[in-house]
Order: structure tokens, then sequence, then C-alpha cells
């Protein structure tokens, strides 16, 4: 991914004037690619890291600190937030990107074909490894049902869990989104997503590829 | 009543037995749900057991007529059409177990104030699956009478969804106003659902029986 690219940069600075302005983002979107000649590739890139100003302010006022979810229900995106471990720890920097709204979001949007590795249990024991040190109450782990071998992640998410000591469950889901915006609306649960759809309709949620790439850098 | 083979055949036999036994697993569902709302697990499991053991036995029937269709008398397109309504109707006794091993594993203390629901939604999944039986025999003898029971087991089914949705709106009041914990909600709403789906299932196997009239009626 070109993010130092001067084009893309002017491309992202337009944008952003025009969602300033309340311009419909799909329009501006596509007006500012246009203009621009980008690529799908390119389009992507903006499409989920530049958003207005309020909107940004909006979601960075409901980021909470990990250490928040003591005591506290966690209820984790699950794909949305391994994926974007994964490609933290396979040092796949050029898909992940810092948004506008101070969310660590992963570009690649391999979500539909996402496939277990050899660094996907790697990745999970390191999420619920930093998760078990801020003793949150309960965890729920969703899933994506559609998602291939979805129930065998889910087998190895207990198993970890069961080891580290956490209490929780793992939820097989058709709808992930719906279900974590229906269950979000309890001051005593926190979301880890970046998912803007699911930040948009709860109270705070916590950013944990972040804290991988804090460490990284 | 019209026998379209005269005597009763092996099939017709195998056929009736088979949602006999889907239907014996419902009801068993029931009893597993009574020492679910007291909290008796030790004697729900034994029920867990039963209802495995019938949906094996039904399983086994189904096996059974499958191989007297090859033998038997039908004609190949409705031979088709008999195996695809045998296996839909076995996989309404999947749903029941589904269900029972859902309560078993998740041994949850049940909130007395959602007895009456589940009661209701227990209840309404029985009733459309002991129709889908009703169609099912009648398909050998009388195929308008067959086609009208269809019709009823769609119409249980859409009773169950609405009560099925009411429950699960209730679970979220329940959760929102923490008088339940997100671990009982997230096991409840799972078992609401699982419940539903046996009498959605009910209604897939009720949706081939049309088929199966028109082809017979040519």
């Amino acid at each position: 991914m070109q993010i130092k690219n001067g084009k893309i940069k002017e491309a992202a600075h337009d944008l952003r004037f025009l969602l300033n302005r309340k311009y419909r983002k799909k329009n501006a979107l596509e007006f500012v690619s246009n203009k621009y000649l980008l690529n799908r590739q390119e389009r992507n890139f903006l499409a989920r890291s530049v958003f207005s100003k309020s909107k940004s302010d909006e979601r960075r006022a409901k980021i909470t600190n990990i250490d928040e979810i003591e005591g506290k229900i966690l209820i984790v995106d699950g794909y949305n937030v391994l994926i974007t471990v994964e490609s933290i720890l396979y040092g796949d920097f050029d898909s992940i990107v810092l948004c506008d709204d101070n969310v660590v979001r992963d570009l690649k949007a391999v979500f539909g074909k996402y496939k277990f590795s050899e660094i996907t249990e790697i990745a999970l024991n390191q999420i619920l490894t930093l998760i078990s040190r801020y003793k949150p109450l309960n965890i729920v782990f969703f899933l994506d049902n559609p998602v291939s071998f979805s129930g065998k992640l889910a087998g190895l998410v207990m198993d970890i869990m069961g080891k580290l000591g956490l209490k929780g469950i793992v939820k097989l889901s058709k709808n992930v989104d719906m279900e974590i915006k229906a269950m979000a609306g309890r001051e005593d649960v926190v979301v880890a997503t970046s998912d803007s759809v699911i930040i948009d309709n709860v109270n705070k949620f916590v950013d944990i590829p972040s804290y991988f790439l804090n460490n990284k850098n | 009543m019209k026998r379209f083979f005269g005597k009763e055949t092996n099939i017709e036999k195998y056929s009736k037995l088979h949602v006999e036994l889907v239907y014996a697993c419902a009801r068993k569902l029931q009893d597993v749900m009574k020492h679910f709302y007291e909290g008796k697990f030790d004697l729900l499991d034994k029920e867990v057991e039963e209802l495995s053991r019938l949906e094996h036995e039904a399983d086994e029937i189904r096996r059974k007529m499958e191989i007297e269709f090859y033998n038997g008398a039908f004609l190949p397109f409705d031979r088709e059409d008999r195996i695809i309504l045998a296996e839909l109707v076995d996989a309404v006794s999947d749903a029941s177990q589904s269900a029972a091993y859902a309560i078993s594993l998740g041994k949850i203390n049940f909130p007395q104030s959602f007895k009456e629901d589940f009661e209701e939604l227990t209840e309404k999944s029985c009733e459309t699956v002991s129709v889908l039986r009703e169609c099912v025999s009648l398909l050998d003898t009388d195929l308008s009478a067959a086609l009208v029971k269809a019709h009823e087991v769609e119409a249980k089914e859409e009773q169950g969804d609405i009560i099925e949705r009411r429950i699960i709106c209730k679970l979220y009041a329940a959760y929102r106003k923490k008088e339940i914990s997100i671990l009982k909600f997230i096991e409840l709403k799972n078992i609401t659902e699982k419940i539903g789906n046996i009498a959605d299932r009910a209604e897939d196997a009720s949706d081939r029986v049309p088929i199966i009239v028109a082809k017979r009626r040519g």
C-alpha cells in the first residue's frame, strides 16, 4: 500500500475536506478517486481510513484503555481483531494503517477468504494472554459462522481461554455485527473491534491491535 | 381412504415408524425441559440420553427405509422425493437432539420468569412436528389431506417464530436490565433458537410434500 504516495495524501486531504463539509462519503470518495485516478486498492485505503473530523472525534472519545476491561464483560469481534493482529505479527505492515479516528485497521480485507495458518494459534495466544492480564469478568468471543474453519477456531479459542483461566464463551454467529451491537448496550460491556459500523453503535471499545503495533515499533 | 399400493408396504410402515420416532424425540425434549426448569441436571442428562437413543433409532429406520426404496415399487421420480423427504424429516430429530445437547452442556440455572415462554415455545415446536407426522402418514392414503396438513405445519411454524422472537426480545431486555448475566443470556438465546429450529426443520420437510403431491397427481 503506497500510503506515503503524494497523490493519495492529496486525495485524502480533499476527501477529508469534503467530508467535513458534510458531503456523502460514497459520492465524495468517487469524486476524489476519479480526480486522482486511484485504483481499487487506493480507493479502499481512503474509504477505510479517512473520516470527517466530527466522526473521528466521536470515535476517539469512545476508545478505552485496555486496563478498563478489568471486572467488565469483554465482547471480542473475533476475526476483526485476529486478522489485524496476524498481519502485525507477520510484519505485514503495508496493509496496517492508523486511521483518522486513531484506530488501527488492516486494509487487506481478507475477511471472506480468511485461512487458518501457522500464525493463527500464536496470534490467538497473544491476544488472549494480553486480555488475561487485565482480568475481564467474562469474555464473549464472536466468530463469523460462514467463515471457513470457524468451528476449529472456536475450539482453539476455548482451549486457550481454559488454559489462561479466562471465563467466557465462543459464539459462532451468522450476524456478528448485529449481535455485538445489540449486546453492547450495558455500561459494564467493552467491545474489542476496529469495525466502524460497530464502533458507531457502542459506548466504548478497545483497539487490541494497537497494543501489538506499539510493541512492534 | 384410498391406499395407493393396495396393502401397506414395508416403506409405509417404516415411514410411519420413522416419523413417530422423530415426534417422540420432540416430545422427549419436553421432559428434558421440565428438568431444566427445576435444575435437576442428573435427571435431565438421563432424558437427553433417551432422546439420543430415539434419534439413533430414527436414523436406523431411515436407513432401512432407503434400502427399501431401491428394492420397492416406487417409480424413480417418487423414490427421489421420498428419500429427500425422509432426510428432511430426520433433520427434525437432529434439531431436537441439538437443542437437548445445548441444554445439557450449558447447565445453567433456568430463570423462572421465562418458564411459561419456554413451555409455550417447546409445545409449539412439538405441535408442529405432530402435524408433520400426520402429514407424512397421509401421503400414502390421502394426498389432499396431506397437502392441507403441510400448510398447517407452515402456520404452526409461523406461530412458533412469533413466540421465539418474543422470547429473544424479553431475553435482551432482561440482559440490559442486568437481570441475567451475559453468559446466561447467550445460552438461553441459543437454546431458544435451537427449540425454534425444530419447527423450522419440520416446515422444511413439509415443503417437500406439495412437490410429491403435484408429481403424483401428474
